[in-house]
């Protein structure tokens, strides 16, 4: 039985310009959103589960992803490969995803079948079977998967960084898992991982596209309705201690160019100053003509500069990572990465800057606007920080904040006693 | 200038629908147009037939760098004047040389097509190369080459196409240049490049989006079609022997693992057997959890996170090659396992209910393929460079499903090699 919560923004249009996305719960607590987009005959259609990094601890880091894998791996209703190969035969495609909040797993098919992805991720949420030769060989394959990643420099920087920032937050941990913890790992503490977040009260369906909002919220019921609500997942209470002064790490193996990699401390999605640090992101690194380009990359210092924060529930990380140009001096390029900063913080943004940036914005949300997967994506991914309802009022959230506002939290969080700097330094002749 | 009409407009029952409407500009440059209102984007790009094809080996990546050059500074805008106009409208104008084309492309809302077209129009026509600023761009380049050199995968690439391809072949070399090319190529070169290579002969413009596209093809002409320029001598691309059986180990320490190409030359995407042999490629390697190759190496033994197959079919006989990335201990197992399921395949062939699965896939998915403008573009482009006629889309589904069992086993069977056939390249650290 679905019910539908009201919704405070008028039906029909988004403020945005995007068709209105609505809002139910199953009795069960699985939340529905739906978008009708009518422009293709294509459904997106996903299933996001509050579990992800920060549900890990250490022995059991990279469980949410290994298990993510494992639910790819059939049940008695869907055995192994059926799935995978129904979706292909109606020419459709699928695959998930994990990250520090979230596991995620989406079909996006011509609409005509859709009904097929729904009855696949409700079976799924409850009967995967997590057989021990799977579980056996699937270890091969993660532990295959983050070794793609180690052979990346900027990887194993990443993973190091995050390490020195937090002490305490499971978001210092890598989310693919430590390698020992894969080797280690049994089938049991996945299937319990399993078992314990894979409930409806803990999952949000996104449907985006080519239906009727009605027939779809009711085929929905039909496969999610039966499962019964499961007990609520327990709350992560990791508070993250107050950082006082900067730490330092470095990462030394044979590699190309040196790499650095800054990551300071910020708050929470739903926090006020976010807005203000998504254009502080934008202002630092959108663009050719963005600060961190011209102070660094057309100097000839890097060869690429970024900026930015993520959407976190829990106070994660802005990051300012930069590549060095072969012949530059490490020391050098931080001292002129921090210059930047500095400035920033000191004199603010200019009024120009902050009309090229919240139009950058804007083009970036028009271009987002043209699939179903990438605005399914979008509205999962707000749900799961704060609100899905963020989707499409950010724009204007951005357009209250002010330049003083920017150099605010430029000045507040882009400090020295706030950051961890990480360096990677090359060794030696890789061959 | 030729009046726009539209070509194709109707589409089989299940296929979307794509109506192209074509054009001629004054100077020849062809135009072609698919009107998408659903928002307000515009997505064009011009293709011309400039390419590392035109590069001699001792100036190798000239014709990449004076691509990605154009927009550092023209004869009226800085190269920071072009990012504060290209930024603070929030668009893209790009423009990069690969094995067959240069392509200049641009992405902007609908209301800045006007800027966006003159912005194109310029980095087009007056690219001055100003010597400052190409030294920033050398020193990028050469830091990505070194970049490049420490990435396993891409070794492993270079490696494969080193073994595949002879020495002078186009398809061997990479088309950026080399640590030892880039350095000599000047900013002399760049502008005599430009001067002698660059003009409407054989271009064609590809956009979608939000507009009508009589109005376009007006503002198109208005500003290209004044353009002229020299002929470019258009270059074929030679044969190439097949490579005798061997593999070729390259070793770059820091690393965990080893990335693992096993495949050899292949056909033209020309050729008579293209869509049977795409089809068989799918099954193998690509369906699912990457089809039978990742059931065996990936899903059974467990070796191997990615493992697919790519068929790499283009004006000339591109590879055709199965990757993996594989733990340095189980590289041999792996190249046994890949070796046990291409020989079962080409034995063997495929099943019914394989490729019954297939064609639904490859005639289902184009509409998720032709959902965004630049798919649609994307598509259009391949039409017009592989003339493959702009009803391509609406008889593509007739092709798919007309293939015959004994087609797709045939094209398996003839041309996916034998292992013993391929050459076989490895990058990544020393076995412990």
């Amino acid at each position: 039985m679905a019910i539908e919560v009201p919704v405070a923004l008028p039906t029909g249009m988004a403020p945005s310009g995007r068709p209105q996305a609505r809002e139910h719960t199953l009795s069960n607590g699985l939340s529905i959103l739906t978008r009708e987009v009518r422009t293709s005959p294509i459904v997106s259609f996903w299933v996001w589960y509050r579990v992800g990094g920060r549900h890990e601890v250490p022995g059991t880091t990279g469980a949410s992803h290994w298990v993510e894998h494992m639910v790819f791996k059939g049940t008695d209703r869907f055995p192994k490969g059926v799935a995978d190969k129904t979706i292909a035969g109606c020419g459709g495609v699928r695959n998930g995803m994990t990250w520090v909040d979230y596991t995620a797993y989406y079909e996006t098919m011509p609409s005509r079948h859709i009904d097929i992805a729904i009855a696949i991720e409700a079976d799924r949420m409850t009967n995967a079977r997590f057989l021990p030769d799977e579980v056996a060989s699937e270890r091969g394959v993660v532990i295959s998967e983050r070794e793609g990643s180690e052979n990346q420099p900027g990887y194993a920087l990443f993973e190091e960084t995050s390490a020195a920032a937090y002490k305490l937050h499971a978001y210092g941990q890598p989310v693919v898992g430590y390698k020992h913890d894969l080797r280690t790992m049994t089938r049991d503490t996945l299937f319990n991982h399993y078992r314990k977040f894979y409930v409806p009260n803990n999952a949000i369906v996104v449907a985006v596209g080519d239906f009727d909002t009605d027939e779809m919220v009711s085929a929905i019921d039909k496969e999610f309705g039966p499962i019964p609500r499961g007990a609520d997942p327990s709350i992560v209470a990791a508070v993250e201690p107050v950082q006082e002064g900067e730490r330092r790490v470095t990462v030394r193996r044979p590699g190309p160019v040196p790499i650095l990699s800054q990551a300071y401390h910020v708050p929470a999605n739903t926090h006020p100053d976010t807005p203000a640090l998504w254009l502080l992101g934008a202002v630092l690194s959108a663009g050719r003509s963005s600060r961190l380009y011209t102070a660094l990359v057309t100097t000839g210092l890097a060869q690429s500069a970024g900026a930015g924060s993520s959407d976190t529930r829990d106070p994660y990380l802005f990051r300012v990572s930069v590549t060095s140009r072969s012949e530059t001096d490490p020391p050098r390029l931080e001292a002129a990465t921090i210059a930047v900063l500095e400035q920033l913080a000191q004199d603010g943004v200019t009024d120009a800057e902050l009309t090229k940036v919240r139009r950058q914005f804007r083009a970036g949300y028009v271009f987002g606007s043209e699939g179903v997967t990438n605005q399914a994506r979008s509205l999962g991914q707000h749900e799961i920080s704060d609100t899905w309802r963020r989707a499409d009022t950010y724009l204007a959230e951005l357009d209250q904040v002010t330049a003083k506002d920017v150099q605010r939290v430029c000045a507040t969080y882009l400090v020295e006693r706030n950051r961890t700097t990480g360096w990677f330094l090359p060794e030696g002749d890789s061959r | 200038m030729t009046g726009p009409g539209t070509t194709a407009a109707s589409s089989g029952p299940r296929a979307p629908r794509l109506a192209i409407s074509q054009a001629v500009l004054s100077n020849g440059i062809r135009v072609y147009g698919y009107e998408n209102h659903a928002t307000p984007i515009i997505v064009f790009r011009l293709a011309l037939p400039v390419s590392a094809l035109l590069d001699v080996p001792e100036l190798a990546g000239l014709a990449s760098l004076t691509a990605s050059g154009m927009n550092r500074g023209t004869t009226s805008r800085t190269f920071a004047e072009i990012n504060e106009a290209t930024d603070g409208a929030g668009m893209s104008i790009g423009a990069g040389s690969g094995r067959h084309q240069t392509v200049i492309s641009a992405r902007c809302l609908e209301e800045d097509f006007s800027l966006a077209l003159g912005l194109f129009a310029d980095i087009l026509f007056n690219p001055v190369f100003p010597d400052q600023e190409i030294a920033q761009l050398k020193g990028q380049l050469m830091t990505g080459l070194r970049q490049s050199d420490n990435d396993t995968g891409a070794v492993a690439s270079r490696t494969f196409r080193e073994l595949c391809y002879p020495a002078g072949h186009p398809y061997r070399q990479r088309t950026q240049g080399d640590l030892e090319t880039v350095p000599s190529l000047t900013v002399e070169h760049l502008r005599e490049f430009h001067r002698n290579h660059f003009g409407p002969s054989g271009g064609y413009i590809v956009v979608g989006g939000d507009f009508d596209f009589a109005s376009i093809v007006h503002k198109f002409d208005e500003v290209l079609g004044h353009w002229s320029g020299p002929t470019v001598t258009h270059h074929a691309i030679p044969d190439a022997p097949q490579p005798d059986h061997q593999r070729r180990d390259v070793f770059l320490s820091g690393k965990t693992q080893s990335d693992l190409i096993i495949g050899r030359t292949c056909i033209k995407r020309s050729h008579p057997d293209f869509y049977a042999l795409r089809i068989a490629n799918m099954i193998l390697g690509r369906l699912g959890m990457m089809g039978r190759l990742g059931e065996t190496v990936r899903e059974a033994r467990g070796f191997a996170y990615g493992i697919s197959s790519d068929l790499d079919a283009g004006i000339g006989a591109g590879p055709w090659s199965v990757r993996a990335g594989v733990n340095p201990t189980n590289i041999d197992a792996a190249i046994e396992g890949i070796k046990e399921v291409l020989h079962r395949f080409r034995d063997g062939g495929v099943t019914a209910e394989e490729l019954d699965r297939a064609k639904r896939f490859s005639v289902g998915s184009m509409a998720l393929q032709l959902e965004t403008n630049d798919g649609v573009a994307g598509a259009i482009a391949d039409m017009v460079l592989y003339g493959l006629g702009l009803d391509y889309i609406d008889r593509y589904p007739a092709i798919v499903e007309g293939l015959t069992l004994d087609e797709v086993n045939q094209a398996a069977s003839t041309h996916l090699p034998r292992f013993e056939e391929t050459v076989v390249a490895v990058c990544g650290p020393p076995a412990a």
